[in-house]
């Protein structure tokens, strides 16, 4: 019922490149948003990196994922897990996962099973088994050490190269 | 509620460049423009030990449009005769960029040789064709279009620089050309140049990245690129030597004979084709205007024959043999000769 208001609000915004939409029907809310890192000249004309909103990356260009889980509701969110595939037509950038106050876990097997990423095992196609590379993660998943406070935000971040 | 929309507007910027990772040199043509990648996050809960319903949030963003092409051109030169148009060299073009596009071709001298040698002519015409069947071999009839038309992402396709080669050109002459082909939008499109999109984002436009590299005369991500090959003159060198003896003399005879009145002198005449000539050298034609002073002698290789070619004697009179003396002057004609090979003409004189 709650899932057919937010299809409703869903259609009423504006359709920009850009699209960052969280689920609100429960107590705990996830935003994703993706960015790329920008050299920019600033007035004093001196470089600078930023981060902007990524709305066209070219292939090759790397964009950081930010997700936010953010309690919304009056009691504690307990044993949070955050779980996200990699998306379709990007490949996970090693060591880019960000684990502070997480167990971070990676999938190369559609999420089936879990496992430090350096404990993954995958067979090649030449039989060889060997410890998962980026490219062959399906997904990523933090489980949060502590509850999440009602009211306290944490965000978890990884960034992804366009193929 | 829509506040949870997450909207970042850049701030003012005076200039804003993408960093690319430097791995995307390497990189295949990659994810096609225009594609929407999706990342959708999932988080789960419990509240007083009580699984909650899963939560969504999704992040989306377009894929540009990367440029990038390549040439390829032949490894070694096109051997060419003089006074001939016509000739082709084939370069591979193929689009690294991750959408299809349109390319014009151009052709320009260089002064610098690919292969290491020396420029030291140009061609007297320059034209640029598409290879309209695939073949790898320029038909001039057949290879007509001049710009490429819609080449899909990843794919291949030769193009050609023909060119008219000067008469007259010497051996191993050698011509440098460029070829540059420049990124156009498709002809569905409307095939104007593909310009870079630099600045603040524009909303629902997919926008464009230059990613190719530096060719021959052309710069890095500048939507172009070139690459050079080269025509060499394959001729033959043709060369002649001229040397007189004095045979005999009316005081003398036979013996340290002196160039007085009435002394025979022998001129011979070598034309070689030179050994390192890539081909024979044919109908060549060989005169000797007798110099003032001297005599032709017209029976020296019996009645009638004054000329001597290769040991074989050769009749004055113009007739079917390869050898004349008519009006003062000495004339043979050799159909060919092949490279290394020498013909030798001799006849003699009286010094009057």
């Amino acid at each position: 019922m709650n899932k057919a208001v937010i299809l409703g609000l869903a259609l009423l915004l504006p359709t920009w490149g850009m699209r960052a939409l969280a689920d609100t029907s429960g107590a705990v809310e996830i935003h994703a948003i993706a960015e790329v890192e920008v050299k920019t000249k600033g007035p004093d004309g001196a470089e600078q990196i930023k981060r902007e909103p990524a709305k066209k990356v070219p292939p090759g260009g790397a964009v950081i994922y930010t997700l936010r889980a953010e309690n919304k509701g009056a009691k504690p969110a307990d044993d949070v897990v955050v779980t996200d595939p990699i998306p379709e037509h990007m490949d996970y950038i090693d060591g880019s996962a960000s684990s502070v106050g997480t167990r971070l876990t990676f999938s190369v097997d559609g999420g089936k099973t879990w496992a430090p990423k350096e404990k993954l095992q995958v067979r090649g196609k030449d039989g060889v088994t060997h410890t998962a590379t980026a490219e062959e993660l399906t997904h990523i998943r933090w489980q949060f050490e502590k509850p999440l406070a009602p009211g306290e935000s944490r965000s978890v971040e990884f960034r992804a190269r366009v193929e | 509620m829509l506040r949870h929309m997450q909207n970042r507007m850049a701030g003012a910027l005076a200039i804003a460049v993408l960093i690319l990772s430097t791995a995307d040199v390497a990189m295949a043509v990659g994810t096609a423009a225009g594609v929407t990648v999706s990342n959708t996050a999932t988080v789960n809960y419990s509240v007083n030990a009580v699984a909650q319903p899963a939560i969504t949030g999704t992040a989306d963003f377009v894929v540009d449009r990367r440029i990038n092409l390549t040439l390829t051109a032949p490894v070694t030169y096109v051997t060419v005769t003089p006074g001939t148009a016509g000739n082709a060299i084939p370069f591979t073009l193929t689009n690294t960029s991750n959408a299809p596009l349109n390319f014009a071709l151009a052709a320009a001298n260089n002064a610098t040789d690919p292969y290491g040698g020396v420029d030291n002519f140009d061609p007297t015409v320059n034209a640029v064709f598409v290879d309209g069947n695939a073949n790898g071999t320029y038909q001039a009839g057949t290879d007509v279009a001049t710009t490429v038309d819609t080449l899909a992402a990843d794919a291949s396709i030769t193009v050609f620089i023909v060119s008219t080669i000067p008469g007259g050109q010497a051996n191993n002459s050698i011509a440098a050309v460029t070829m540059t082909a420049t990124a156009h939008e498709t002809t569905a499109n409307g095939g104007a140049l593909v310009t870079q999109d630099a600045g603040a984002d524009i909303a629902l436009t997919m926008q464009t990245v230059f990613a190719d590299g530096a060719g021959d005369t052309d710069a890095a991500r500048d939507g172009a690129f070139s690459d050079s090959g080269a025509f060499r003159v394959q001729g033959a060198n043709v060369s002649v030597v001229k040397t007189e003896t004095v045979i005999s003399d009316p005081i003398n005879g036979a013996v340290n004979p002196k160039h007085i009145p009435g002394a025979i002198v022998q001129y011979q005449v070598t034309v070689t084709n030179a050994a390192a000539s890539a081909v024979p050298a044919t109908t060549i034609s060989v005169t000797d205007v007798m110099p003032a002073n001297v005599t032709f002698q017209p029976d020296t290789y019996g009645v009638g024959n004054g000329i001597d070619l290769g040991g074989v004697a050769q009749s004055n009179a113009a007739d079917a043999d390869q050898g004349t003396f008519a009006a003062g002057t000495v004339t043979v004609t050799i159909p060919s000769l092949a490279p290394a090979a020498s013909a030798v003409i001799t006849f003699r004189v009286a010094v009057n």
